[in-house]
């Protein structure tokens, strides 16, 4: 994922108004001649991007701004005065000093390392259960795959909030049904207790974004044009290899998206631990993922400035994860 | 997934009311406006749905001066993040907000306006505790709050059943539940995400976290009063006399209480609803007791704590925030704050005597004697302490207690250490911040 | 950086707007072939229906806890009915704080009906922009959208309410519905859609037909893009149905909270005062998601056959 993205749109199929073939786009300056500065093909663009303007001008209003003024607390620092602290507070200039402490920070770091090993299982889960599921509806009689899909995207509705109370119940130890069905198999399972906890924030992630993520993927699928599939069956292709060798491919671009959605997602994972800190607190510190812990500075702690510096580090860290896991996944191309 | 990036947005406030989960305390009354020249209108923030409401209306009608308008919030932590935020932006502030957070921090952060002259006018309406609540350095920037006087509820069954005294001292306590653990019965629930237990212990045995000496703060999460409560819990886990039940899993909560299992539990006038629900089995079984106590105690004391509602910086009418409090004593606003539905009252645990109520907030079919246990209250309610100074940095430092305790609960270090390492993280968290403070030895 | 198209997806995207029927039957033809036979059949079954128990199975307890009152909820077995006390329920639901629960549904839907429909306009229009015109600063527009998706939200409150405060838009409805219509992904899916709904060919008929830009948006565009439109709405529906920490920060009273607020404002009391109201948010959740669902079944027609997101280029 990256930010120059533009330089490579000119690959797009068709011949582009407004931009020679092969160039790129600039409005105004046509290579062929720069004579007339205001033709009608700039016109035409212009009007094209002010389409845009409507979203642009919300956007800065409501985005940009407030992350400028974000920015701006990150290298500040606020202390108290007067020796109590009942004395108000003095504001001053602190350059990168924030950024720096941030980058030593020792448990922020942890938690960082933590939520990457818990994405390094979670992502990869959550992403090949729902191709399986894709696939599955894929081959499934129509009528019962409507069914299905209604079914599967009941949790996507359900809210966060509901959601994570339901399932405490299913979990509970004493009154959910859970404990009593794995103790069918002669498993001693205890969903709240610490071994399990990242079990059961896994599941809690992995139930709440399946049907969606195989809504996304099984869309991708639709698209294949079926005649290579006939073509391949003729050949004697089994539906496994079908599956394995053309559909996947096909889906790989929608594939990319979902997983990179995922770890960015699941980079800042916040709600399910800090459920389940009430549950195995020994466990489950203040500071247990990078993202409960610029909220527990900002809210808790009182350091808006540092928690800003903070957040800045984590959307670099994702960022640059995610460009990385991109191109990993983009390297060998079908 | 791509609904987790919204999703995380959301959680940001969102998940914090489940880490209120376990918030026990801050029940503090809502407070109002007053008198001044014609009639005032003054504002409230607060949460209490059921009779926030019908208490400022009830208020209205009586008299002219004053006219209240109580917004309604949607939790404390709400309460907090929208106080906080009109502070920041300097505008909306209201008149008067219910406790959402210890007083000092309210008088840390500029919040809290001195509102001494105003409390001191009608002093005599409230009790002890109520007025030690309310202040900060010898000064009031709280409204008289009563303080919620914890007491103890044991299943007289369990111990009839085993043979067992009911303990009146916590020594007696911890043997008492030496002699219930080989009938596989716990004395009583530790919760882990819970530290409240420890610091109402603490309190009790005179602990003081935090005191003021002169301009600095002194700290000491490690002394004699603290080492004390921390050396009962101990022996409680050490000896793996309690369960560790959260108060999450509200279902099996409630039906381990109910079970006989569990011989007793500290708790005060508001849980008692909400258990009577819960509990099927074990109703009629329960009696209420004074909170077992420290043996060289010079006389009872009970522990309790509250956040007061206090008046905020910039608000011009604190008289009238008084004239609306004073007037929450009288028989007329309890009255008002009857819940039409339930028919239940607020225990007004601020005002001098709170006897004649007490019958109103004792669940039926609970209690094998409700009239005992209503005398149990009452005296829980004369002997609160009522003040504990929790410091300048509170909500900085309790996550971080809660971490600590949550390790001791499991048995992974002692409470001695937990309570070095909340003292080691008060005292880098107050040098960051720039407040003087020492260390006490 | 390569480049993963999504030709084939884009593609059946336009031919979707443009032909719903005919396609749709056509498919049907297809899959009759393509689905499994005979064993594989039932393995194929057998799997669907153990994940559809998994995310269902869940809601059934929801669904039988809000048959039970209070005590039962917490003392008998969750996965079936006991005494049968759902109307009891329904009536406390709508009569609770004199029947607030309906002004909050009511609010719920305008704040998410309004909302999505500004967002949209707004999306459709921005991503068509960006999709079938040429101009400088396109790039940054897309560089700015991508590099958003990576804010993290915690970041944005605070700021966010200074400024709104400043606007005047605190505490007013407004501060529900207009931040959300600048919704990035969204102008990013729209992008996607308008790349393969939108044939440049047709641009160029209109064009010489004697249509302006404008007009060949209003008038062609949002049509071939219904697809991408219905899905955006729904998507934002969803989630600003669902949200309550906006809400809790922008808006001050009671009367003018949306229905997730005013559950976990009534989950949250329980847990510091007297009163329990678990029953009654179990009851809300379920009666404030049948709308979604509902709405989700309505449109159906729109995202039965996925949602396409294309790639990231």
């Amino acid at each position: 994922m990256s930010v120059n993205t533009q330089d490579h749109h000119t690959t797009a199929r068709e011949p582009v108004p407004g931009s020679p073939p092969g160039g790129r786009a600039r409005s105004g300056s046509s290579p062929r001649g720069r004579t007339p500065l205001w033709n009608w093909r700039t016109a035409q663009s212009v009007k094209g991007a002010s389409l845009t303007f409507p979203f642009l001008a919300g956007f800065a209003l409501f985005v940009l701004v407030p992350v400028g003024m974000a920015l701006r607390e990150s290298v500040y620092t606020t202390k108290s005065t007067g020796g109590l602290g009942f004395g108000g507070q003095t504001v001053s200039f602190a350059g990168l000093d924030n950024f720096a402490a941030g980058l030593v920070d020792g448990s922020f770091w942890t938690g960082m390392l933590r939520v990457f090993l818990y994405a390094l299982v979670v992502v990869p889960l959550t992403q090949v259960l729902s191709l399986a599921l894709a696939l599955l509806l894929d081959a499934a009689r129509r009528r019962a795959a409507a069914r299905f899909r209604i079914a599967l995207l009941l949790p996507y509705m359900v809210p966060g909030v509901v959601g994570t109370m339901v399932w405490i119940f299913q979990y509970s130890p004493t009154v959910g049904p859970l404990t009593p069905f794995f103790e069918i198999f002669g498993l001693d399972v205890n969903f709240f207790s610490s071994s399990m906890v990242w079990v059961s924030m896994g599941n809690l992630a992995v139930w709440g974004s399946l049907g969606f993520t195989m809504l996304i993927l099984y869309g991708a699928l639709q698209s294949v044009p079926h005649e290579i599939f006939e073509a391949a069956r003729l050949d004697g292709a089994s539906e496994l290899r079908i599956a394995w060798s053309i559909k996947v491919p096909f889906v790989r671009a929608s594939l990319v998206l979902t997983s990179l959605l995922s770890i960015i997602g699941t980079l800042q994972l916040f709600d399910q631990p800090l459920l389940f800190r009430a549950v195995t607190p020994e466990t489950i510190t203040r500071d247990f993922t990078p993202a409960m812990m610029i909220y527990d500075q900002a809210f808790k702690v009182g350091n808006l400035n540092y928690a800003t510096a903070l957040s800045v580090i984590l959307a670099l860290v994702v960022g640059v994860a995610s460009a990385i896991i991109y191109r990993f996944i983009n390297r060998e191309e079908p | 997934m791509m609904r987790s990036r919204a999703r995380w947005a959301t959680a940001g406030l969102a998940v914090t009311a489940l880490t209120g989960l376990t918030a026990c305390s801050s029940t503090g009354a809502s407070a109002g406006p007053a008198e001044a020249e014609g009639p005032v209108t003054i504002e409230i923030w607060g949460w209490n749905a059921e009779t926030g409401e019908q208490i400022v209306d009830a208020f209205n009608e009586a008299q002219d001066d004053v006219e209240v308008k109580y917004v309604l919030q949607a939790s404390n932590v709400a309460t907090q993040t929208n106080f906080q935020n009109a502070m920041e932006a300097g505008s909306g502030v209201p008149c008067l907000v219910q406790g959402f957070a210890p007083l000092t921090t309210m008088v840390v952060n500029g919040w809290a306006q001195d509102i001494t002259e105003q409390v001191e006018g009608s002093a005599d309406l409230y009790n002890e505790g109520a007025l030690a609540a309310a202040q900060v350095d010898g000064r009031y920037y709280g409204l008289p709050s009563g303080s919620d006087g914890q007491f103890y509820i044991v299943n007289q069954k369990t111990f009839d059943k085993y043979d067992v005294e009911v303990p009146t001292t916590w020594d007696e306590f911890v043997d008492a539940g030496r002699e219930l653990k080989p009938h596989g019965v716990d004395i009583t629930n530790l919760a882990g995400e819970d530290p409240s237990s420890l610091m109402n212990l603490a309190q009790q045995a005179g602990a003081e976290w935090f005191a003021i000496d002169g301009d600095q703060w002194v700290v000491n999460f490690t002394d004699d009063g603290t080492l004390a409560a921390a050396d009962v819990f101990q022996q409680l886990i050490d000896e793996d006399l309690v369960s560790n039940q959260t108060y999450m899993d509200k279902p099996a909560l409630l039906k381990y209480f109910d079970s006989g299992k569990m011989a007793s539990v500290t708790t005060q006038w508001w849980s008692l609803g909400g258990y009577q629900v819960g509990f099927t089995d074990s109703a009629g079984d329960w009696s209420a007791h004074p909170i077992p106590q420290f043996a060289d105690a010079a006389a009872p004391v009970t522990p309790g704590r509250t956040a007061p509602s206090f008046v905020p910086e910039g608000c011009e009418e604190p008289d009238a925030v008084m004239a609306y409090t004073d007037w929450l004593t009288t028989p007329e606003a309890v009255e008002a704050g009857r819940n039409a539905e339930t028919g239940a009252i607020g225990f007004p645990t601020q005002i001098q005597d709170p006897a004649p109520y007490v019958e109103e907030v004792i669940p039926k079919d609970f209690f094998a004697d409700e009239k005992a246990a209503g005398e149990e209250i009452v005296a829980a309610q004369e002997t609160v302490i009522g003040k504990f100074e929790l410091g300048p940095n509170y909500d900085a430092w309790f996550p971080e207690l809660q971490d600590q305790w949550g390790k001791a609960v499991a048995g992974k270090i002692t409470l001695e250490e937990a309570m070095t390492a909340v003292e080691e993280f008060v005292a880098s968290d107050l040098e960051s911040k720039g407040i003087s403070y020492t260390v006490a030895e | 950086m390569s480049d993963t198209t999504l030709v084939p997806d884009a593609a059946a995207v336009g031919e979707t707007a443009r032909k719903p029927g005919r396609r749709r039957r056509r498919a049907d033809e297809y899959s009759s072939v393509a689905e499994a036979r005979g064993a594989s059949r039932w393995v194929v079954l057998g799997v669907l229906v153990a994940l559809a128990l998994y995310a269902v199975g869940p809601l059934w307890w929801l669904l039988v806890a809000v048959t039970k009152n209070q005590r039962e909820l917490y003392t008998t077995n969750g996965l079936w009915f006991s005494q049968f006390n759902l109307w009891q329920n329904l009536g406390d639901l709508f009569t609770y704080q004199d029947g607030i629960f309906s002004r909050w549904l009511w609010n719920t839907v305008v704040y998410a009906g309004l909302g999505s429909l500004g967002l949209t306009l707004v999306a459709l229009a921005a991503g068509y922009g960006i999709a079938k015109y040429r101009y400088r600063g396109r790039g940054l527009t897309m560089g700015l959208i991508i590099a958003s998706f990576l804010i993290p939200g915690s970041l944005m409150v605070v700021p966010s309410f200074i400024l709104f405060v400043n606007l005047g838009l605190y505490d007013t409805i407004w501060a529900m519905i207009l931040p959300g219509m600048f919704g990035s992904f969204s102008v990013y899916l729209a992008k996607v859609y308008a790349e393969g709904a939108v044939p440049t060919e047709l641009m160029e008929a209109a064009r010489i037909d004697g249509a302006g830009e404008y007009r060949i948006f209003f008038s062609m565009g949002l049509r071939l893009l219904s697809t991408a439109g219905a899905t955006i709405f729904l998507l934002h529906f969803v989630a600003s149905w669902n949200t309550f920490m906006w809400p809790l920060v922008f808006l001050k009273g009671a009367e003018k909270w949306p229905v997730m607020l005013g559950m976990y404002s009534w989950l949250q009391r329980g847990t510091d005062s007297t009163v329990d109201l678990t029953s009654l948010v179990l009851t809300g959740s379920l009666i404030s998601t049948i709308p979604m669902v509902v709405l989700m079944i309505a449109m159906q027609r729109y995202w039965r056959s996925g949602v396409t997101l294309g790639s990231l280029k």
